[in-house]
């Protein structure tokens, strides 16, 4: 390292750097002799820190009404065939409830459909995570030959000869349809959609009664199981990358070897680390998105909830357990605005 | 002028320099501002966010580390951040983006890793301690050494779980392949072959998290961060100092230029000024020039009306001439029988008187003689003798005065009609106003009685009478066209003609009783293009002439006087006594002094 002036700014980071490394290097030297059974190890994390879902603010709703109507507007198709809405139906769930998305021309697609319900609130979009915004996203999957194949030149084009978009356009960016504000307005329209009012979010709330016994005893296991550990945040997901497989072997679990698309954000970073590394899905609304994994292959909630007790967990889970669970993740079902719909 | 176009001409020189010194002055002014200032700063502006970021995200992961905040999401939105960040500082200033884009995409990619590895840390350490509480309620645990197996797997987790180091992991390790050679009831369930693979994945996302954590980019960044700031500063040093160096050149070619325009200003205001004199001049020429061709004109004009003028003037003169000749002739001849009809009357009438006694006698005898004077009283009566002798004496008295009278129209025309001609003779004035009044009696009798005032003392004076009579004549017609213009049919007007006589001159006035002359044109009565009217009648032209004898004939003065406290006109000739030389001319024929 050159030698260098330290102004304070540096100091304090170098501060945090040492502290993480002395932390590392095991600074902690606590004496454990005398330790007896009773003391145990620290157990999970709570969501007790859980903090309900709410209404977004601060939107432009005049841009999420245009975004809205891009979003079932069939000409970001390359044939004119489908919408964002086609896959996305986000009057049942925000998915296509498909074990894979059938894209224009009925091209089947890899890779399952995630809601687009609260999207917005994830660390990076896709699976995989290859793309860091909305808007980002969406340029990929306007231009995804699995999904709506088109090209914004086209698209451009189509939306500028419809006079009553044009006008649209004009009043919400002062300019014509362009890739930039077809994105920025779906952006806009994503961003809206937030789900709210889960009985799960009324309990947090306060609300003791919102969620039955079973959901409520699920959601402790929940929490005690460990499903927190990957599954967690307002969003009880979405904001990190996990492997599938951690503590099982998915891909034998399943019965098919992985294929290109099962390597997951290995395909954005290359790293080996990161090979069968998906992002961790939120489990809000995820009774109304099935079948579940990348892949689809969880057909059901509680097969879903089964291979994740097998493969992620690594511990025996009984039955009821699994019920509760099952009951819980019930419970996260929430709603947005009707005009969003 | 054209000197003047001249130095004007010489002026685009100049302007060319200053429209140069203009251009130098846009260019530095782009210049001063495309040093990349404002990119410097703005970059140095994201680099700080993208350090501020890098703080709070380094504190966010001891706090995750440490499990005082439970979940990611604050990490996930402060990597949200720092892309934006870095992404705005490359679309600011793209080389900085290069360096430091790739290093902000490290950093996540640890912290990503971080994540991954912490959850399944904590994950298989908190169901580990799960699955040792469970182990414990076993009654296999309490089956030969097992309970000794756990609690040294236990204490071993727990000791690696503090220390997290090397050696910790391997006495782990240790105990999990003791407690596996055991070969006790208690390691053959479920829960026991979970513990082991959690332990096992415990040491392997440890060491995972570990190498995370040592990783460079944590290290990396900040000193990263600090020489790209350095950098920066250094660059916006550099574009501070180089807009500096424009701004102050930008002022010096200002004020350069500004100097240069006054200068500029200064000598096209001069070379105005100049325009501005020729132009002066140039429009004196103008005027002069106009005036000399006006006045040009007008010389031509009033030479035109007065050959005109001469012309008339010479028709009318050779008319009066002929008149006068004939005049004179008429006189001679009237004249002569006038002698001897006058000799012969004046013989009458003292033949008559001589009568008279001898008539008398003659009467008285026939009263007296009775009969014998019958006879003659008869012849008396018969002749009507009383009535002749009253009568004859009357009717030669008449004849005489007939004669007279004619011998003074004769003697008039003669006087009248006499060619004056050259030079001024001693002339007597007074006989010249009576001939007047005589030859204009026909003007003036039905207009105006005419009167007469003359001095009887008056001296001779050196004149032209013919012109002199010309001029009394002109003033008389003029009198009386005024009494026409102003009086009713029928009503006389009046006419008075004096003389009087002064040391050094005399002076004869005509006055009227007409309307007079209104002051407006007083000024121009004598101007001989005044009148309208027909040339040699009417006032204008008569006056003009009557002005011209008087004044280059005889070096005399006319003038109109209005009479005060009534209508009318008064002319007043007053003629010197002893001859100016100088304003005299002697040989001025009448013609000559009409024509002017
Ligand atoms: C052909 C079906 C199809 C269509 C049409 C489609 N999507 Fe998707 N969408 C998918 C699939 C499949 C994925 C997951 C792909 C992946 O992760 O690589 C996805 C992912 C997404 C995600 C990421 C969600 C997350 O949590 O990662 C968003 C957001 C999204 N789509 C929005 C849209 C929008 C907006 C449109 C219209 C412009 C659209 N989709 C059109 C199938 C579709
Ligand atoms: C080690 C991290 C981890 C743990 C622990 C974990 N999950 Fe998951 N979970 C994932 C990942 C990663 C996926 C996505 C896998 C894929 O789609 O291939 C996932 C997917 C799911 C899905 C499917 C969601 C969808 O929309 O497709 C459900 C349901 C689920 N998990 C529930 C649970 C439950 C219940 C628990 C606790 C018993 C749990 N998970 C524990 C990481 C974890």
């Amino acid at each position: 390292m050159p030698t260098r002036r330290c102004d304070a700014r540096h100091l304090q980071t170098q501060a945090w750097s040492l502290l993480v490394g002395c932390c590392l290097l095991g600074c902690s030297e606590s004496d454990l002799a005398g330790v007896g059974p009773e003391f145990a190890l620290p157990g999970p994390p709570s969501l007790a820190g859980v903090m309900p879902l709410t209404r977004p603010e601060g939107l432009d709703r005049q841009k999420v009404a245009l975004g809205k109507d891009l979003f079932n507007d069939t000409r970001l198709s390359a044939d004119g065939s489908i919408a964002c809405s086609s896959c996305h139906d986000v009057a049942a769930g925000g998915d296509d409830g498909r074990p894979t998305a059938i894209g224009i021309g009925g091209r089947v697609g890899p890779l399952n459909t995630p809601t687009v319900f609260n999207s917005s609130l994830n660390v990076a979009q896709f699976w995989d995570g290859r793309a860091s915004s909305l808007e980002e996203q969406i340029d990929q999957t306007v231009q995804s030959p699995l999904e709506l194949g088109a090209d914004w030149t086209t698209i451009e084009k189509r939306l500028r000869a419809d006079r009553a978009m044009r006008k649209r356009f004009e009043a919400v960016f002062g300019t014509e349809p362009d890739a930039q504000t077809v994105k920025s307005a779906i952006a806009e329209y994503l961003r809206a959609l937030i789900t709210v009012d889960a009985p799960f979010d009324r309990y947090l709330a306060g609300d003791r009664s919102a969620m039955g016994a079973d959901a409520v005893e699920g959601y402790e296991l929940f929490s005690r199981l460990g499903c927190i550990s990957c599954h967690q945040g307002r969003n009880l997901g979405g904001n990190f990358f996990q492997r599938i497989g951690v503590m099982g072997d998915f891909f034998a679990k399943r019965g098919r070897a992985p294929s290109e698309a099962d390597l997951g954000r290995f395909n954005v970073t290359g790293r080996e680390e990161d090979r069968y590394k998906f992002k961790v899905p939120s489990l809000r609304n995820v009774a109304q998105t099935a079948p579940y994994f990348h892949d689809g292959s969880g057909e059901t909630l509680e097969d879903a909830v089964r291979m994740m007790v097998d493969v992620q967990l690594g511990r025996p889970v009984r039955d009821d357990e699994i019920r509760k669970l099952v009951a819980f993740l019930e419970a996260l079902t929430g709603e947005v605005d009707e005009a969003l719909l | 002028m054209t000197s003047a176009a001249k130095r004007m001409g010489s002026v685009k020189g100049p302007l060319a320099i200053a429209i140069g010194m203009l251009l130098l002055m846009v260019f530095l002014l782009v210049m001063s501002n495309r040093t990349g200032q404002r990119t410097f700063e703005l970059a140095k502006q994201q680099l700080d966010s993208v350090e501020a970021v890098n703080v709070r995200m380094d504190g966010a992961l001891f706090m995750s580390l440490f499990e005082l905040q439970i979940d990611f999401d604050l990490l996930a939105r402060l990597q949200a951040e720092m892309r934006t960040a870095g992404e705005e500082l490359a679309s600011v200033l793209p080389e900085s983006g290069q360096t430091v884009l790739p290093l902000i995409e490290r950093k996540l990619e640890a912290v990503e890793a971080f994540k991954s590895n912490q959850a399944i840390f904590r994950n298989s350490r908190a169901i580990a301690g799960q699955l040792i509480a469970e182990l414990w309620q076993r009654p296999e645990v309490r089956v030969g050494e097992s309970d000794r197996i756990l609690f040294d797997v236990e204490r071993a987790m727990l000791d690696f779980v503090g220390r997290r180091d090397a050696e910790s992991s391997q006495r782990l390790v240790a105990a999990l392949e003791r407690a596996a050679s055991a070969r006790v009831p208690l390691t053959e369930l479920e829960e026991w072959h979970a513990l082991v693979e959690h332990a096992e994945t415990l040491i392997d996302y440890t060491n995972r998290l570990g190498a995370v954590l040592a990783s460079e980019v944590f290290y990396q960044f900040p000193v990263v961060l600090y020489e790209e700031g350095r950098r920066l500063a250094q660059g916006l040093a550099v574009s501070v100092a180089k807009a500096g160096l424009y701004r102050s050149l930008l002022f010096v070619v200002g004020v350069l230029l500004l100097a240069f325009s006054a200068a500029m200003v200064i000598r096209v205001r001069r070379y105005l000024h100049m325009m501005e004199r020729y132009n002066d001049v140039l429009e004196d020429r103008v005027r002069e020039r106009t005036e000399q061709l006006a006045s040009v004109n007008e010389a031509l004009r009033s030479e035109i009306a007065e050959r005109e003028h001469v012309e008339a003037q010479l028709r009318i003169a050779q008319k009066l001439e002929a008149i006068g000749q004939l005049a004179s002739g008429i006189a001679h001849e009237i004249n002569t029988p006038t002698q001897y009809v006058s000799d012969n009357v004046s013989f009458l009438s003292s033949v008559w008187r001589d009568l008279e006694p001898v008539l008398d006698d003659y009467e008285r005898i026939a009263r007296e003689e009775g009969e014998k004077g019958k006879r003659s009283r008869e012849l008396l009566e018969r002749a009507n003798v009383s009535f002749v002798r009253e009568e004859v004496p009357r009717a030669l008295e008449q004849a005489a005065a007939g004669l007279r009278q004619i011998g003074a129209i004769v003697a008039a025309m003669r006087n009248f009609s006499h060619p004056g001609g050259i030079g001024l003779q001693e002339g007597n004035l007074n006989a010249a106003i009576e001939s007047t009044v005589i030859v204009a009696r026909n003007q003036w009798k039905h207009v105006a009685e005419l009167t007469v005032d003359l001095d009887p003392n008056l001296p001779l004076v050196p004149c032209n009478l013919s012109a002199v009579n010309q001029a009394l004549l002109n003033l008389v017609v003029n009198a009386v066209h005024a009494i026409e213009s102003s009086k009713r049919e029928g009503e006389l007007g009046r006419i008075r003609i004096s003389s009087r006589s002064f040391d050094d001159h005399v002076e004869i006035a005509v006055e009227d009783d007409g309307p007079g002359v209104p002051a407006e044109i007083q000024d121009r009565i004598f101007d001989p293009f005044f009148t309208t009217k027909e040339i040699g009648k009417g006032t204008g032209q008569g006056l003009a002439i009557s002005h011209r004898i008087v004044h280059k004939m005889h070096g005399g003065t006319l003038t109109y006087e209005p009479v005060r406290g009534r209508p009318g006109a008064r002319f007043v000739i007053r003629l010197p006594l002893a001859r100016r030389e100088s304003s005299i001319e002697p040989q001025a024929s009448y013609l000559e002094a009409a024509a002017g």
